[in-house]
């Protein structure tokens, strides 16, 4: 029985496929999510299975230090400070919570609740972002 | 409960905006049991439409699942109201709570869409009557707390904006639509109240506002929630620790617990009982011992009478797994017949895979995941399948097959036991407070504001919304209410 180093094989078998650009078609709209430079759909190739499937977080954080920069949060309005010294900060859409869907090729649909415009795009092009343990827990595979 | 829908213009510089107002009045109803929600709260949802979209679309439907209305546009309102009257009810606030809510076109392609997203438009501190100094809560619990609306009139305590596109055009997920209906009958399409209760939630305060990657704070000042996210093995609260610290146990599988009063009075009612698998016997060496494992939502379910057999591997690839995604060959029947069956996860549907080895004699199965994370569940509906089956990580996988390396072609000797541990809960710590969702691999907004994924019965304010939820946000089936009253609602 071979027994696969769970390092090793993904640096040999890791393939990072640009298959489409993504259509953020909301990019118009006032509110919706900020789309990144960064686009396309990125598939792994299973060092066991061969098939082709979205990386997991290890291998999606892997690929963002590869090929881009860290996004950073936008910056925060100031603090605001009223007479009686309570304080507010306005939040804009920093810490939306987005929920996410995506479908499989079997059309079975993963769920998913990230927050913030980098999460979005984490989730929609290198699918989910969190890891293996919540992308399998809905998967049917 | 009194519902109206008031015609108002949102703002000076929106006139060409039409707006509506639903002010859902749900005073003096209790909609659930849960101590502490027999008092209401009035959310107002602040349309922010355009004539002829997202609610205003007037294209034609017919009623679904309870929801009587006639256009697209009222059917989405409807829902909005149902979701928003169901936390109307349970909410005790006396200052209204402004929701702005929208359908937009949001990010989509073929196969992934934006659904929607909510949180609070603002945070406060240091306000009249503020519980904590120096801490952030989100505006409309501030303003029940304070007693007094703190935010600007004219503006919303909660933001809400969902997909009007999806399932609808081809760049948008095509033939993925939200269901309408208020019936919890979505099938296999969006269940838009129920992702409405879960984003709702967020935006009263089921979130902390400190960065769940770099653990620092919101200008240097913790949130409410972060009094209660607790390091359940240094024992100190995300407001006692530094960003540091709080960067790593936000990485810390079963490392974080909330410790709020009302969360850990409910757990016992709610949770189940956590499954185990044990593996034992003269062959198993460094295998030996006690694994967590995630359960079948097919087969027998796990109980407190312990299933028992000898575990042995299907091995149909070249690498020495077994996918058991078509009929067992002879060899691996033979293999596995009596005996529990290890396969590989991968290529094919979990169900497909129990039902192939089941019909080759195995008397359970134990799924090995094929990538590196921490344990999940295995869903699919399979009423013909009744032999027991759990999952397994890619690690504890790894180390079982390194066990079974030495066995012969009908014998390994090591033995699995498959049950329940009725002291522990599934998604509780060991002191029996609710686990967070805190993965290894950090998933920025995911993580540290949900629970756990290893709930059972799931719950509404995990990271996923599944497909086995009701539309109930109180205990005894739903742990949602009991934390928002841990912050003060």
């Amino acid at each position: 029985m071979r027994i696969h180093s769970p390092l090793a094989i993904p640096m040999l078998w890791l393939a990072l496929i640009s298959l489409c650009q993504a259509a953020p078609s909301a990019a118009q709209a006032s509110r919706a999510p900020q789309a990144t430079p960064q686009q396309g759909l990125t598939v792994v190739r299973d060092a066991e299975t061969g098939e082709l499937r979205a990386p997991s977080a290890a291998e999606s954080e892997a690929l963002r230090a590869r090929t881009a920069a860290p996004s950073a949060r936008p910056p925060l309005p100031a603090l605001v400070t009223g007479a009686d010294g309570r304080e507010s900060v306005r939040l804009g859409n920093s810490r939306l919570v987005y929920s996410v869907v995506k479908r499989g090729p079997d059309g079975k649909v993963d769920h998913q609740c990230v927050e913030g415009a980098d999460g979005v795009h984490a989730h929609l092009n290198h699918g989910a972002p969190g890891g293996a343990q919540e992308k399998a827990r809905h998967d049917h595979r | 409960m009194i519902t109206a829908k008031l015609p108002i213009r949102v703002s000076a510089g929106a006139l060409a905006r039409l707006a509506a107002v639903a002010l859902l009045f749900a005073a003096g109803v209790a909609c659930v049991a849960w101590p502490g929600a027999a008092h209401a709260a009035t959310i107002v949802i602040v349309n922010q439409n355009a004539p002829g979209v997202g609610f205003n679309d007037p294209t034609r439907a017919e009623p679904v699942g309870g929801n009587p209305g006639t256009t697209l546009g009222e059917q989405r309102l409807i829902a909005f109201q149902h979701a928003a009257d169901t936390w109307g009810a349970t909410l005790d606030s006396d200052i209204p709570i402004r929701i702005d809510a929208a359908f937009e076109p949001l990010s989509c392609n073929a196969t992934s869409a934006v659904l929607g997203a909510a949180g609070a438009t603002e945070v406060w501190a240091n306000f009249p009557a503020a519980p904590r100094t120096n801490t952030w809560y989100p505006a409309a619990l501030a303003a029940k707390l304070a007693g007094e609306d703190l935010t600007d009139p004219g503006d919303a305590h909660i933001v809400a904006t969902f997909n009007s596109q999806l399932g609808l055009t081809p760049t948008c997920v095509p033939g993925l639509t939200f269901y309408l209906g208020l019936d919890n009958n979505a099938g296999a399409q969006i269940d838009l109240v129920a992702v409405l209760l879960h984003e709702i939630a967020h935006g009263l305060g089921f979130q902390s506002f400190t960065d769940d990657e770099t653990g620092l704070t919101l200008l240097g000042r913790p949130s409410i929630w972060d009094h209660y996210l607790l390091d359940n093995r240094s024992n100190r609260t995300w407001a006692q620790m530094t960003s540091a610290q709080r960067a790593a146990s936000a990485r810390a599988w079963r490392g974080l617990s909330w410790n709020g009063a009302n969360v850990t009075a409910a757990v016992p009612g709610a949770l189940g009982p956590l499954p185990v698998l044990s593996i034992s016997g003269g062959a198993a060496g460094a295998a030996f011992g006690r694994y967590a494992v995630g359960v079948a939502a097919f087969g027998t379910p796990l109980g407190t009478t312990a299933f028992r057999g000898e575990v042995m591997p299907v091995v149909d690839q070249a690498n020495g797994n077994g996918l058991a995604c078509t009929t067992l060959s002879a060899a691996n029947a033979q293999t596995v017949r009596g005996k529990v069956a290890l396969v590989d996860r991968g290529v094919c549907d979990y169900a497909v895979k129990a039902r192939n080895v089941q019909a080759a004699g195995a008397t359970g199965m134990i799924l090995a995941d094929s990538v590196a994370g921490e344990v999940a569940g295995m869903p699919g509906e399979a009423p013909d399948i009744a032999i027991p089956s759990v999952r397994i990580t890619r690690a504890d996988g790894l180390r079982l097959k390194t066990a079974l390396q030495t066995r012969s072609r009908t014998m390994s000797g090591v033995m699995a036991r498959m049950s329940i541990d009725p002291e522990r809960l599934a998604g509780a710590d060991d002191q029996r407070r609710m686990l967070m969702y805190s993965p290894t691999v950090n998933a920025p907004g995911s993580s540290v504001s949900h629970y756990t994924t290893e709930a059972s019965p799931n719950q509404l304010m995990e990271p996923s919304i599944n497909a086995d939820l009701s539309h109930e946000i109180a205990p005894p089936r739903d742990l949602t209410l009991p934390l928002l009253q841990d912050i003060g609602w």
